[in-house]
C-alpha cells in the first residue's frame, strides 16, 4: 500500500498519477449509495454497519436475492454493487451481464468465498471493477467502494500477484515475437549478447561467463555472422531495442560510426 | 532461521540510506550493494540475494534491460523497485512487465520497507493497488465494440474513461 507520512499542517506530496486520481474523485470521505446484495443476512449487516460508520455515506440498500436485486436496479442506480456470489437466483459471473445489463452505470465489487486467481480475471473481463474475499476486513472493503467509485480496481493481493505474473508472461512471450533474432542465437550466445548490451568487455564477459576470452570472441564471430553485424554496438542496439527494427537501426550505426571515424 | 538476503542497487546515498534503515532489522541480511548495471549482475549471480531492491527513480535504459537480465540469471532474485515521486505508472508497468514484484517509493521507505522486502520474500506482490487498473489494461485491451465502463450518465464519476462502441474513447466530464 503506497503511503506518504504527513507531518501536521505539511501538503502531502504526491505522484502526478496520484494526484490526477485524487483531483478526479469526489470527497473522500464520501461513500456513494450502494446496494449490498447476498443471501447472508450476517454479512450483509457487517458490511450496511461499516458503510454507514463512514461521515457522508450515501443511502445503503439491501437485497437478498436475485428478485430484490433486480427490482432495486430498476427503480435506481447505486453507484456501487456488493455482489457476495454466489447467491439466490445468481450462481456466478454470468449473473454481471444481466446486471449491467440493469444497470450499467453501477459498478460492481464481486465477494467470493475462496478467491481464485482465474475466476477474478474472468471477473473483470466480464466488468467487475474489484474481486476478493467475502470475509475482507470491513474498513478494506470501504476503502475498496471508495476507489472503485473513482474508477479503480480493486483486488486483493494474491490476485495483484497473479495479474502480474500474466502480464509478464504476455509481455515475455511477445518479447520473444519481436525478439526474432534471439532465436538465431544459441543460450550462451544469449547470454553474451546480454552483457554487450550493458556494456561489458570480453575480459568482463570471460570472468563472468567462466570462460576464456578467446571463447567469447569465437561466440561473438557467430554472433555477428548470424546477425549480419559488424560491432558490438550494434549488438547494444539489437539489445535495447528489442531487435523489432534490428536490421535498420544497426546499418544506421554503421553509417554515424562511419561517418565519426571519418570526422576524427 | 536463515535472514533474507538483500542486495541493494542504486547511487552512493541510497544505498547508504537502506543498508541504514535494514541493519537493525532482524531477519534481514544486506548482502552488499553496488550500482545498477552490469557488476550487478555479476553480484547477483555471485551473492544469490532473495530481494533486490532497484533504483528506478529515474528512466535509465540499462535499468529496465538490468532487469530483464536478472530475469534471466538470477530467477530466484526477487526484485522491488524504489521509485520517487517522478517515476511515471507507465514505467512501474514496465518494471512488472519484466519480472519486478514490487515497487516502493522511497518517502515509504522508512516505515514500509523491510514490510515490503518480507512480503516479496514470501512471493507476494507488494504494489499500490492503484496499479491494478494498468494491468487489468494491459491484460484486457480494449477490442472494437467492446464496453467497460458505464453508459453515458449524468450519474457517472467525473474523469472516468469508457470506450463508445466504435472504439473510441473519450472522458466524461
Amino acid at each position: 500500500m503506497f503511503q506518504v507520512q504527513q507531518a501536521g499542517g505539511a501538503r502531502r506530496r504526491v505522484s502526478p498519477d496520484t494526484r490526477k486520481s485524487i483531483e478526479r474523485a469526489p470527497s473522500p470521505a464520501v461513500v456513494p449509495d450502494c446496494l449490498i446484495a447476498g443471501s447472508d443476512p450476517a454479512l450483509r449487516k457487517r458490511l450496511a454497519e461499516s458503510l454507514r460508520r463512514q461521515p457522508g455515506t450515501g443511502r445503503i440498500h439491501e437485497a437478498e436475492d436475485r428478485g430484490a436485486v433486480e427490482r432495486t436496479l430498476t427503480k435506481l442506480t447505486p453507484a456501487v454493487l456488493l455482489l457476495d456470489l454466489p447467491m439466490r437466483g445468481f450462481d456466478g459471473l454470468e449473473s454481471l451481464e444481466v446486471i449491467r445489463t440493469l444497470s450499467p452505470a453501477t459498478e460492481i465489487i464481486v465477494l467470493v468465498d475462496s478467491p481464485d486467481d482465474q475466476a477474478a480475471v474472468r471477473a473483470l473481463r466480464a466488468g467487475a471493477k474489484g474481486y476478493c474475499s467475502r470475509t475482507t476486513d470491513s474498513a478494506l472493503l470501504t476503502r475498496a467502494v471508495q476507489l472503485v467509485r473513482q474508477g479503480e480496481i480493486w483486488v486483493g493481493r494474491r490476485v495483484m500477484l497473479h495479474l502480474i505474473e500474466e502480464l509478464a508472461a504476455l509481455h515475455h512471450e511477445r518479447e520473444g515475437k519481436a525478439d526474432d533474432w534471439l532465436r538465431l542465437l544459441t543460450k550462451r550466445e544469449r547470454q553474451i549478447s546480454d552483457l554487450i548490451t550493458l556494456g561489458a568487455s570480453n575480459k568482463e564477459i570471460a570472468s563472468r561467463l567462466g570462460i576464456t576470452e578467446k571463447t567469447v570472441k569465437a561466440h561473438l564471430t557467430s554472433i555477428f555472422q548470424k546477425l549480419g553485424i559488424s560491432s558490438r554496438l550494434q549488438l547494444a542496439i539489437y539489445g535495447l531495442d528489442g531487435g523489432s527494427r534490428g536490421p535498420i537501426n544497426a546499418e544506421e550505426t554503421k553509417v554515424q560510426e562511419t561517418a565519426a571515424s571519418r570526422a576524427g | 532461521m536463515n535472514p533474507i538476503t538483500v542486495m541493494i542497487a542504486g547511487e552512493s546515498r541510497q544505498r547508504a540510506f537502506c543498508r541504514k534503515l535494514l541493519d537493525r532489522e532482524a531477519g534481514i541480511a544486506v548482502a552488499g550493494d553496488i550500482r545498477p548495471g552490469l557488476k550487478m549482475l555479476a553480484a547477483a549471480a555471485r551473492l544469490r540475494p532473495r530481494v533486490l531492491l532497484l533504483d528506478f527513480t529515474r528512466l535509465r535504459l540499462d535499468a529496465l534491460v538490468g532487469l530483464s537480465a536478472i530475469r534471466r540469471h538470477s530467477p530466484r532474485t526477487r526484485v522491488i523497485l524504489l521509485t520517487s515521486l517522478r517515476t511515471s505508472d507507465a514505467l512501474i508497468l514496465e518494471g512488472l512487465k519484466r519480472g519486478a514484484l514490487g515497487c516502493l517509493d522511497k518517502a515509504a521507505l522508512p516505515g514500509l520497507l523491510p514490510k515490503a522486502i518480507r512480503a516479496v520474500s514470501a512471493g507476494e506482490a507488494w504494489v499500490p493497488r492503484r496499479m491494478a487498473r494498468h494491468l487489468r489494461d494491459g491484460l484486457l485491451p480494449l477490442a472494437g465494440g467492446e464496453r467497460i465502463g458505464p453508459a453515458p450518465d449524468a450519474s457517472a464519476p467525473k474523469g472516468r474513461r469508457w470506450a463508445r462502441a466504435d472504439g473510441s474513447r473519450r472522458h466524461a466530464s
